[in-house]
């Protein structure tokens, strides 16, 4: 192995978070109409990365799409909706956003997936939605964010 | 003006920069060669830049970067298309990944650009980076560096 530095994997951790964000995961789930995925709590966060990963094969006809429902307000903010169908999509694809309000990208392949939103967006208090037009008995996928709190108190679960 | 030590060096860069791995330099070959290796999770890749260390013989040679996942079908990091016929090409000349999927960039000169895009950081599953050139210059060498942070616990990259 030819490595600069012996580091311990918490010390990685510690790095990740610093350089991208803090992470928070939501477990690998099937799809199944309308649920949420990510909550924010106490104040304004930014969100620095995004992307799921296809855990299981997807086994029925869905079509995503990512909504943020702001605690005030009454209209909900749609993030990004896939234009096509993911029926047969194997593991390791991944879904990514690459423009705010922009299509919900699905990589062709299994192996890399850019993480970066187009912008970082600031998120008030509430809760970022998946919506599948229909459900897997097996499919399932997994979502993870990256934020940092703008605002003291503030975090996401 | 402080006078830091280099292990301090080294870590100011991991945070600023991502933990660095290295593949020693080698020949360019007309096979894929792993050049990093994924494993034990998802990480994500910040930086990625190959530096010419012996001149490249005059061999015709183009070059691409895979991403070939344990289990799933590869991505293409550095596309065919368009790419360099590096033969010839000095010590010091640089090739980083303008953006994800394109092709693989050379620098005329002596410098790099270490993040693959403005603001694109790349998610890699467990499996193997390799490098694979279109023929195989008899001399001539690449060396080349990844920047990564783990993104699933225990996650991490070697290098070959």
């Amino acid at each position: 192995m030819t490595q600069t530095l012996n580091i311990s994997e918490d010390t990685a951790l510690r790095i990740a978070d610093i350089s991208l964000g803090m992470r928070v995961d939501r477990a690998s789930a099937v799809l199944a109409g309308a649920q949420a995925i990510f909550t924010v709590y106490g104040g304004n966060v930014l969100v620095t990365g995004f992307y799921g990963e296809i855990m299981v094969l997807i086994d029925g006809a869905n079509r995503l799409t990512l909504t943020y429902d702001a605690d005030t307000g009454a209209t909900d903010t749609v993030l990004g909706s896939q234009g096509a169908d993911i029926d047969t999509f194997i593991a390791g694809r991944m879904i990514y956003l690459p423009a705010a309000a922009g299509a919900l990208t699905n990589t062709a392949t299994a192996g890399a997936c850019p993480l970066d939103v187009a912008e970082n967006w600031v998120l008030p208090p509430g809760h970022m939605d998946l919506t599948s037009t229909g459900t897997t008995t097996l499919g399932k996928i997994r979502w993870s964010i990256f934020y940092v709190p703008l605002e003291p108190g503030a975090y996401i679960a | 003006m402080p006078i830091y030590n280099q292990s301090t060096l080294e870590n100011v860069a991991a945070l600023n920069q991502g933990i660095r791995v290295d593949s020693a330099a080698a020949l360019v070959t007309a096979a894929a060669v792993t050049k990093f290796t994924v494993s034990g999770g998802n990480v994500c890749m910040l930086g990625f830049y190959g530096m010419v260390t012996v001149q490249i013989a005059a061999t015709a040679t183009t070059v691409i970067v895979t991403h070939t996942p344990t289990t799933g079908t590869a991505s293409i990091l550095a596309i065919l298309a368009g790419a360099s016929d590096i033969q010839g090409f000095v010590p010091g000349r640089v090739a980083y990944l303008a953006s994800f999927g394109s092709i693989l960039t050379w620098t005329a000169t002596g410098y790099g650009i270490l993040h693959p895009a403005a603001g694109t950081r790349y998610i890699l599953r467990p499996g193997a980076l390799s490098v694979t050139g279109s023929a195989a210059p008899a001399t001539g060498t690449v060396k080349w560096s990844m920047f990564y942070v783990p993104v699933d616990p225990g996650a991490y990259v070697t290098g070959s």
